[in-house]
């Protein structure tokens, strides 16, 4: 293990889970702590201090959602959550309660080193960037100008809203509730037919294919993703 | 006095027959008249004849309160010939000698028959003031018990003993246990005459909403009476009353209180089936939550270890090249570890099934209770390393009529669960003892024992006690209870004086060994 890689908190109650992390996400160069409950975790981070943590949603002692609530009182460590494909509802709570992205069980270890470092990117990446690229799509946030091959889009105000919230959060679940009230404002939470509608029309002013988009990606059930 | 409480009686059975009619009512009245002349007899010639009319007056105010109207008017045309044959000159002839003896006649005939009306009046309001008084009293006795009673067949009887008590006539009632279903008897008092006609009448009136029976048309009258118990438009159920032989017909006044006694009970019968309805519906609810919870239960149980299993196989094969010989032999020990886990699981769920599906077959066989042991122990020795084990067998301790595999599976799983609950240096015991007709096999150990919450569930489909860093999916207790019972015997678990858990499996001696 390295001496000084990136800290990364595992809380899982899993033994198995938290084994074969420790190996893996060792061997590429992290510092791995363990944590097995909510409270360990607790102490764990302010004992350890981690860059990131892997959080498992179903913990004997709290729910993975109560501990993210604690967690972001007052700290602002990417959060990972961890969880099987029944308790959807749960890592949807978990995200509006400020986890950062999600992992559903079985994962490759490859996925998650993607999800580790775009995590890691959202950290080190200066606040408010003026101008976010991805493929062939710009987005210059100084001049609302966007242009993909070189060729300007033009975009609704909502549409153009729509993007730059997901842009400055590349490779981040963005809810639906989340993406409504920053787009829309506090009260159309519940409108997702709304962002529907802007998402597929959005799609097709930037999208090469919109049916196999590659910049705005689905997450099912959950929300959007924007292309890290 | 004596003869005044004979005279009520004989007046009160004149008006228990029919009090408007009989010839007992009107000799009554002759005799009461006769009484009033005899009265007056010994006074004849010393006073004035017309002073002579004031017993008349009596007798007649008598009979109005006794004997009712039509006996009143009977007695006051009886008082004026009889006054005038007897009292008034010439005596035992109708003609009169005095005209003026006409008007005595006029104002006796006129004074008697107003006294007698308003005596009637007066007796018709107090005894319509007691009927009334007495149905009221009848209808809140019965919604008072009704409002006690929850359960449909509770309403039903409470519904007929009261009509049978209050209107002295046998009563059943029929009604659908669910709505759509239909038509059943649910009560009857234990007089009530059942036939093929009463439910042909029960259909009849379900299906027309209109009465059958003595207040509407009926082959046979003395068949009783048959109602709707209405609520709203709907006939949630039928009211039959049969009067009893003794009564032979029902009293007119009864029909009022009838009808208010139908729909109290319409009213009790709708809301069982109502509480029926939601508690049938609450259980499928609870059925369906149950039934979501488990599947969640497995599917998670399932997919933990398989995420372990596809995480170190994924790294294996993404970093290989990054993994140095003691990360590998971790992963694959941690992959082997899961996948047995996973085995173990599966085989429990598959026991499950067989246990549930009735599919297990038990086979005795003589079986050596030191044996079963020791099989057992022999099937977890990783786990069992470091823990120190004391088994207790007697020698002397005869064959017992078992089923080998499946009582190895039962010690396996209690000696499994022992080692769970209890610190990994805490001692464990196995005992086996004969008791009566029984052998009870007991894994004791020194955990922290079993929480009184978790007494009742500990056998229960997927029930686990909540402890930090034990995994486990609920269950190996509940299949070696399937096991146990299929052997007849009985499991139970208690907390051990001085700290700990025991769990108790007893096993029949006396069951036949298969040939």
């Amino acid at each position: 293990m390295a001496e000084n890689g990136p800290r990364i908190l595992v809380v899982d109650d899993e033994r198995a889970i938290r084994r074969f992390l420790r190996t893996s996400l060792g061997v590429h160069g992290y510092q791995v702590f363990e944590a097995s409950t909510g409270i360990e975790a607790q102490e764990a981070m302010i004992q350890h201090r981690p860059d990131i943590v892997i959080l498992d949603i179903g913990l004997p002692d709290m729910e993975g959602i109560e501990v993210t609530r604690q967690l972001r009182e007052w700290s602002s460590v990417p959060i990972i959550i961890l969880s099987v494909r029944e308790q959807e509802q749960d890592k949807i709570a978990a995200l509006d309660a400020g986890a950062d992205d999600y992992l559903t069980k079985p994962f490759s270890v490859g996925e998650l080193m993607a999800r580790l470092r775009a995590a890691q990117r959202r950290v080190t990446q200066p606040a408010g960037e003026p101008i976010f690229r991805h493929e062939e799509l710009v987005l210059d946030v100084a001049h609302r100008h966007v242009t993909v091959s070189g060729e300007a889009v033009s975009l609704t105000p909502t549409e153009y809203d729509l993007l730059r919230v997901l842009a400055s959060h590349a490779g981040k679940v963005l809810t639906h509730r989340q993406l409504l009230r920053e787009v829309w404002g506090v009260g159309y939470e519940q409108d997702v037919h709304l962002l529907r509608v802007n998402i597929s029309n959005l799609r097709h002013k930037i999208e090469p294919e919109p049916s196999r988009p590659v910049y705005i990606l689905t997450e099912p059930g959950v929300g959007y993703r924007f292309a890290s | 006095m004596k003869a005044f409480a004979v005279l009520d009686v004989l007046f009160k059975r004149a008006r228990a027959n029919s009090w408007s009619a009989g010839w007992l009512t009107y000799a009554l009245t002759a005799v009461l008249v006769g009484a009033a002349t005899v009265v007056g007899l010994p006074l004849r010639g010393w006073i004035n004849p017309t002073n002579l009319v004031m017993p008349y007056l009596v007798a007649v105010v008598l009979v109005a309160v006794w004997l009712g109207r039509y006996p009143a008017i009977f007695a006051s045309l009886l008082s004026v010939l009889v006054f005038d044959l007897v009292f008034v000159p010439p005596y035992h002839m109708l003609a009169v000698a005095d005209v003026e003896y006409l008007l005595t006649f006029a104002g006796l005939l006129g004074v008697s028959m107003v006294i007698s009306e308003l005596a009637v009046r007066a007796r018709e309001q107090e005894r319509a003031a007691r009927t009334r008084e007495a149905q009221t009293a009848a209808l809140y006795d019965l919604s008072r018990k009704l409002a006690a009673l929850g359960e449909l067949q509770a309403v039903g009887q409470a519904a007929v003993d009261h009509v049978h008590t209050a209107l002295d006539a046998e009563a059943a009632l029929f009604t659908p246990p669910t709505p759509g279903s239909p038509v059943v008897l649910v009560s009857q008092t234990s007089g009530f005459e059942l036939d093929a006609e009463s439910f042909v009448n029960v259909r009849r009136v379900c299906r027309e909403g209109e009465e059958v029976g003595r207040y509407g048309p009926l082959p046979e009258p003395s068949a009783g009476s048959y109602l709707p118990l209405r609520t709203g438009n709907d006939v949630v159920g039928v009211l039959a009353v049969q009067p009893t032989p003794q009564l032979r017909r029902l009293p007119p006044e009864s029909r009022r209180l009838l009808e208010g006694f139908a729909s109290q009970i319409a009213l009790a019968l709708e809301r069982a089936q109502l509480a029926e309805q939601a508690r049938h519906a609450r259980l499928l609810e609870e059925t369906e939550k149950l039934q979501t919870a488990l599947l969640n239960s497995i599917s998670h149980d399932l997919r933990t270890p398989l995420a372990s299993i596809t995480g170190v196989l994924s790294s294996l094969h993404d970093d290989g090249h990054l993994l140095d010989d003691a990360a590998r032999q971790e992963l694959t020990d941690t992959a082997w570890e899961e996948a047995r886990r996973l085995n173990r699981l599966v085989g429990n769920l598959l026991n499950m099934t067989r246990l549930e599906a009735g599919a297990l077959k038990v086979v005795r066989r003589p079986v050596d209770i030191q044996d079963l042991v020791g099989a057992a122990l022999a099937q977890m020795p990783h786990r069992l390393e470091g823990r120190e084990v004391s088994v207790q067998v007697p020698h002397d301790l005869g064959p017992a009529p078992l089923d080998f595999v499946l009582m190895v599976q039962v010690v396996v799983n209690l000696v499994d669960n022992a080692l769970k609950y209890s610190p990994s240096d805490a001692p464990l015991r196995i005992s086996a003892e004969c008791r009566g007709n029984e052998i009870i096999l007991t894994v004791a150990d020194r955990g922290r024992g079993i929480p009184p919450t978790a007494q009742q569930r500990l056998f229960d489909k997927f029930f686990r006690v909540n402890e930090p860093g034990v995994e486990g999916t609920g269950l190996g207790l509940s299949i070696s209870k399937g096991i146990v019972d299929a052997h007849h015997g009985r499991i139970w678990a208690e907390n051990r004086p001085g700290g700990g858990a025991r769990l108790h499996v007893a096993l029949p001696l006396n069951e036949k060994v298969e040939e």
